[in-house]
């Protein structure tokens, strides 16, 4: 569904893709993961067809992002970090902004409103930043685009809403879409994606399902120095070491992904070599 | 989904535009029609009891320019800052209708409100004058057919103005009023060595493609074909808008944010 392939891509100083491969299908909620500035909205924007890639290729659904075609631009929603919506209610969106999109169902949308607990009588400039970003998420996920983008979704939602978010997303997803969730706020996906892909330094530096690592890793707390020692990563907590370590039981534990992705990060040889 | 040019879907932003939008032309007009207002209220006091429309069609050319101008040079202005820009790039529509919807209202939608808010209350301030018997207004009824070349040159600044708006991110206006005084110097430059090489001096122009030089008392014709001259003065009356607006398309469909 989309597929990249060997991305080249910098800013007049810096250069951020250097030959990155990456498909992605549909039917999955996939976590980009990575530090500030690792090129997640980057590739996002390649993706969405706002930036241009200087080398390689780039194809959602067999359409060439960087062409803007109607057909492209119906079939992939990006709810961007920065946003803007103009200053109507959400019902008046349902009127001028839907027509675009056919799959566009005003009933999800204000299922979706109403879940995010949404006041429809607001114009959407009276609503705090966490309500606006409801809102796109809201219309984004109504317009039931086969591919939908979101950059840091979560920034700014309080904590209900957040659970709320991780809620809407996994009843929106069905076979047919691909969602791809990026940000550094690793908790905030638990539960929710069902895949990782960490971008570090403009590369995939680890790209697995969670079914996989759950059936590899192992998640536990431990005051035992042989688990320490057998350990892939540790760090001390304040309950005791949190240790990641190879499953050899086979019995899925507790996936924490903050911890995951420190373990990828800091220690990134010792975590691949348990899915080699 | 149509990805060939589509009128439901110009229509369609053509609506978008105007709901997003409704609040800003809203105030603009009151602006225009307050500003316009004021300065016919102070034509009719000050200029008393000899009134010469002539004086009003002024009026008209000294605020079309200006406010024509800074209209057209926000025209795509929103493109300079990511998010708004996001917004409307990523609307499911070709880049030639966004081009159009843009060209609809910063150049006809504009220009007809400009003319109709003009228009009542001029003829408005007229008949108030022409309340009072010992007022005596002169007619000028010519004034629109008088003002075909100006409305050429304004099409043509509009356009690059329009291009401006893609073109640069921010301070688009000032910007490109920089652009055209540099590209009108270097023009000027070009042609002042170019006529001083090729023919002797002094010399001065008949028409777009007559030159006349005088060599002590006599003096000779230089002049190419009528068809040429007919040639160059529809090429430049003509053209410069639609090439502006060609170079747009494209700046439109290789902008990245």
């Amino acid at each position: 569904m989309i597929s990249v392939k060997d991305l080249h891509f910098g800013y007049k100083k810096k250069k951020v893709f250097n030959g990155l491969t990456l498909t992605l299908q549909p039917g999955h909620i996939y976590g980009l993961l990575g530090k500030n500035g690792t090129g997640k909205s980057t590739l996002l924007r390649n993706i969405s067809g706002l930036l241009f890639p200087d080398r390689g290729s780039i194809t959602v659904n067999g359409e060439v992002p960087g062409k803007r075609r109607p057909s492209f631009l119906r079939d992939l929603f990006l709810i961007p970090e920065e946003f803007y919506l103009p200053d109507v209610t959400p019902q008046k969106l349902i009127t001028y902004h839907a027509p675009f999109y056919p799959g566009f169902s005003g009933e999800q949308f204000n299922r979706y409103l109403a879940e995010f607990e949404i006041p429809s009588g607001n114009t959407i400039q009276h609503m705090s930043y966490g309500q606006k970003k409801k809102t796109l998420i809201s219309f984004g996920l109504a317009c039931n685009a086969p591919v939908l983008l979101m950059d840091e979704p979560t920034n700014g939602l309080d904590i209900m809403s957040k659970s709320q978010f991780r809620k809407v997303i996994a009843g929106a997803l069905d076979e047919k879409k691909c969602i791809v969730i990026s940000t550094h706020q690793v908790k905030d996906l638990e539960s929710l994606i069902d895949r990782i892909t960490i971008i570090d330094d403009g590369k995939i530096l680890f790209d697995q399902t969670i079914e996989d690592i759950s059936r590899k890793l192992s998640f536990k707390i431990s005051f035992d120095n042989e688990d320490l020692n057998e350990a892939l990563y540790s760090e001390s907590g304040l309950k005791g070491n949190i240790v990641v370590g190879r499953n050899h039981t086979g019995e899925e534990s507790r996936l924490d992904l903050e911890v995951l992705y420190k373990a990828i990060i800091l220690n990134q040889d010792k975590i691949q070599s348990a899915f080699r | 989904m149509q990805n060939s040019f589509s009128f439901s879907r110009l229509w369609l932003l053509i609506k978008k535009q105007l709901f997003d939008n409704a609040r800003l032309y809203t105030l603009s007009l009151a602006a225009l029609a307050g500003v316009l207002i004021l300065v016919f209220v102070c034509w009719g006091i000050f200029n008393g009891p000899r009134y010469d429309e002539e004086d009003t069609h002024v009026i008209f050319l000294l605020f079309l320019f200006p406010v024509g101008l800074i209209f057209a040079s926000t025209t795509f202005n929103f493109l300079g800052d990511k998010a708004k820009g996001t917004y409307w790039l990523t609307v499911p529509a070709t880049h030639m209708e966004k081009l159009i919807t843009g060209i609809v209202y910063s150049m006809i939608i504009f220009l007809l409100i400009y003319i109709g808010v003009f228009v009542v209350i001029q003829r408005f301030t007229l008949f108030l004058i022409s309340l009072n018997p010992a007022n005596i207004i002169q007619d000028n009824r010519d004034f629109w057919k008088e003002i075909r070349i100006a409305a050429f040159f304004f099409i043509a600044l509009q356009s690059a103005f329009i291009l401006g708006s893609v073109y640069f991110t921010r301070y688009a206006f000032i910007k490109t009023i920089l652009a055209l005084l540099v590209i009108g110097v270097v023009y000027a430059l070009f042609m002042h060595l170019f006529f001083r090489n090729l023919f002797p001096r002094p010399l001065s122009f008949s028409g777009l493609t007559t030159v006349r030089t005088w060599e002590g008392e006599e003096s000779k014709i230089y002049s190419l074909a009528p068809w040429v001259e007919n040639a160059v003065e529809v090429t430049l009356k003509y053209i410069w808008a639609p090439v502006l607006l060609i170079a747009t398309y494209f700046r439109l469909k290789e902008k990245e944010l």
